[in-house]
């Protein structure tokens, strides 16, 4: 799992970052208006939900990542 | 590079860094209240503004002292032996 | 017959034009082909705001021709710039050629959609290219598209246009040989949709996923590929050749360098980053020249590699000008990087080492310069495709632009005296239950486990160094993975997308081994370990392959060479070049 959280607080409910999911994790809940994360499994971290939120209430997470090997100076 | 740097690398990842770039477009879109999609645009092109982008001169200056480098190396590898194909160079 | 269809589908829609895939090319397509007075209709797998391989932004467009001597039309119709020195050709010459035809054209009618071609001083910017002489070669433009998906998505609502999103294309249609439409499903609601059209348009991106991205987690973070994810299951390729159509080069998969661990995907203006590429250095620091597969392979046998990308001879203009690029293409490149501590500034990048990567420029749709998809030396009735995913040279940005432009504005004198299609129940019935089936598989297989079990085998059974008796195998084991599809389960209509992708990666997979068997040789990237030398007589040739009432049929080809009234023009051009050379 990359997108780990979307603030309800921060969230207002604009549905941008439902249609910027290409692969379909995020949807409404009906209910509050608040986007949800729908099918966490399928988050492939392209981050376009962050940069395209007005509010800053997506967090995509590194720490999940099995540690990665870059390159030294 | 090599004898500035030592050949570990774990020590260059505890250094806090930032891009100038990065931090003016969360910046402009904090203000406006949009996100950094939309804020990028105008910061971009201000940001260009501070880039010799349309200074041809330096430009080619640059270009070609790189493209120098470039063929020497390209000659001394095939001086090993190593084919550089490069076909386009006239 | 159409009361008959509604029984069977949620909705039928009937429509002059009907595109599948709303990345660049199709938005082009479908905005101009509405402007030209036609009915259409666009179904996407994801949502146009932010679909295919641009939804990241766009740092670079190339695509123009120049009169310097380097890229006039007759090299750039005869060769692929990566493959061309080692025999492989575009598989028909014309399409580039009427690709770079119309540059200026494009130019004008992307400015009209409202994509930025200029910048904010209201030039565009040429970027300058290292090597040639260092002097300012007009074939490729810097721009700044963060936002050029949600920009064209604008101008197809604007247009009035039918937008399906989030929907899937489960096959095509055809009657008597001829494409009549195609069905499709909904993957929210489960929705199942029959679409009658004149033509269809095929522009679904290129195929990647048969073998793992850059990323320690191949299996699961699909983004890191280069490319869209979502597009690059190769679902055109295999719609095409489920209807007859053929595939070519499926043998030829490219290989150049990507950056591991996803630090960046703005790779186009990083590399050559504006005439001052990056320094390429070996393991130990050693500065080499950027190397082609069979370089790479030395290195490799001399325990040279890993091979990283350094900048640390950048001045600080140069050092903004990435800062540039990354906020044009995958803007949060700046997030991972400072989350990593990793700086440019004193930090390399590594590359990936000598494994495949996607299916481009030369593979892919076998189309003619009118962007027909072609059957044999035929083109099949009703059926279009353009944009990576088609062999030819309409890939990248402005190739997909160029090629949805220009058949929008050959489509309605096409259509103009066209019969209304007829359509075959017992296909969408089959249609249908093929799409819908996983719904009832309780506890079954997840696609993704499938996905993954095919990529193994492509890794691992074709990979970089083929053998006859490697691709035997991995043959036999792909056969053996069919009998998974049936065990697939979906949860939901969400999950339908991911059968449906293992569906058609089974397909390209056998097809891809299946051309890698039959071409003994080993040519620029491609290493048969069996066969190491070139096969002199398969120069500029290549194979097609496509389904013939149900019998594969292979065969080897000669590229279409350019037509005659083509050549003279180029020709002229030369002359005219040369005059002008010799006058200077």
């Amino acid at each position: 799992m990359s997108l780990e959280n979307i603030d309800p607080v921060l969230c207002n409910g604009c549905g941008i970052c439902v249609d910027s999911c290409m692969v379909d994790v995020i949807r409404m809940d009906e209910e509050n208006e608040k986007a949800v994360i729908q099918y966490p499994d399928d988050c492939m971290s392209c981050y376009f939900c962050q940069q395209d939120c007005p509010e800053e209430a997506m967090y995509v997470s590194e720490v999940k990542h099995p540690p990665l090997f870059v390159a030294w100076g | 590079m090599a004898d500035k740097i030592e050949k570990t690398s774990d020590k260059h990842y505890e250094d806090k860094f930032e891009f100038p770039l990065w931090k003016l477009i969360k910046q402009r879109a904090e203000e406006k209240g949009i996100s950094y999609a939309k804020a990028a645009p105008a910061v971009v092109a201000e940001y260009t503004k501070t880039i010799k982008y349309r200074d041809p001169e330096f430009e080619d200056k640059v270009i070609m002292a790189r493209a120098e480098e470039l063929n020497e190396l390209g000659k001394k590898e095939e001086k090993l032996g190593i084919k550089f194909k490069d076909k386009k160079s006239k | 017959m159409t009361d008959d269809l509604t029984e069977i589908a949620d909705k039928v829609i009937e429509t002059d034009v009907l595109m599948i895939g709303g990345g660049v090319g199709g938005c082009c397509a479908v905005a101009k082909a509405k402007e030209n007075g036609l009915d259409v209709t666009l179904i996407e797998k994801a949502h146009i705001d932010r679909s295919g391989s641009a939804g990241q932004g766009i740092d670079h467009y190339e695509g123009f021709f120049t009169r310097d001597g380097t890229t006039t039309l007759e090299n750039v119709s005869n060769e692929d710039w990566r493959l061309g020195r080692y025999g492989v050709r575009y598989p028909n010459l014309n399409v580039k050629y009427r690709l770079y035809k119309c540059q200026f054209w494009v130019f004008e009618q992307l400015e009209k959609l409202g994509v930025p071609m200029r910048w904010d001083d209201g030039e565009p910017y040429w970027i300058p290219f290292p090597f040639v002489g260092w002097e300012r070669r007009k074939t490729g433009l810097r721009v700044h598209w963060t936002n050029i998906k949600p920009i064209l998505g604008r101008a197809v609502r604007r247009s009035g246009a039918r937008i399906l999103n989030r929907t899937m294309a489960i096959d095509l249609l055809t009657t008597d040989g001829k494409v009549v439409g195609a069905t499709a499903v909904n993957i929210r609601t489960g929705e199942f949709i029959v679409i009658k059209a004149k033509a269809t348009l095929i522009a679904t991106g290129k195929l990647m996923r048969l073998y793992n991205p850059e990323t320690p987690m191949p299996w699961k973070y699909k983004f890191r590929y280069h490319f869209c994810p979502a597009s690059s299951a190769g679902d055109g390729y295999a719609l095409v050749y489920r209807a007859g159509g053929d595939l070519v080069n499926m043998d030829i998969n490219a290989w150049t360098f990507r950056i591991r661990d996803d630090l960046t995907c703005s790779y186009g203006s990083f590399s050559l980053n504006d005439g001052v590429p990056m320094k390429t250095y070996t393991w130990d620091g050693e500065e080499i020249i950027n190397p082609n597969a069979t370089r790479y392979k030395q290195l490799e046998d001399e325990g040279k590699t890993p091979i990283y990308f350094g900048f640390d001879h950048f001045s600080e203009d140069s050092h903004k000008r990435l800062e540039v690029a990354f906020a044009d293409e995958r803007m949060l490149s700046f997030k991972v990087a400072e989350e990593r501590g990793f700086n440019p500034k004193t930090h390399r990048y590594e590359l990936q080492d000598l494994s495949p990567t996607g299916f481009y420029r030369v593979s892919g749709i076998y189309i003619d310069e009118n962007f027909r998809v072609l059957r044999g030396n035929e083109p099949i009735e009703g059926l279009y495709a353009f944009g990576d995913g088609s062999a030819g040279g309409t890939s990248g940005v402005a190739g997909a632009a160029t090629g949805g432009l220009l058949l929008a504005e050959d489509l309605p004198e096409i259509l103009k005296d066209m019969d209304e299609p007829e359509i075959d129940i017992s296909q969408v019935e089959e249609h249908k239950q093929i799409a819908l089936a996983p719904l009832a598989v309780e506890e079954g297989v997840e696609p993704l486990e499938l996905e993954s079990a095919i990529r193994d085998i492509c890794e691992r059974y074709v990979g970089m160094f083929k053998s006859e008796g490697k691709l035997r195998e991995g043959l036999r084991r792909l056969g053996s993975l069919k009998d998974w599809l049936g065990k697939l389960s979906a949860e939901s209509p969400h999950h339908i997308t991911g059968y449906l992708e293992c569906r058609n990666l089974l397909d390209l997979a056998e097809v891809h081994i299946k051309a890698c068997i039959e071409r003994k040789e080993t040519r620029g990237n491609y290493f048969r370990s069996d066969y190491p030398e070139i096969d002199k007589d398969m120069d500029g040739k290549f194979f097609s392959q496509r389904i013939e009432n149900g019998k594969e049929i292979i065969e080897l080809r000669e590229p279409i060479p350019l037509k005659p009234e083509y050549l003279k023009d180029a020709e002229e051009e030369k002359a005219e070049l040369q005059t002008a050379d010799a006058a200077s």
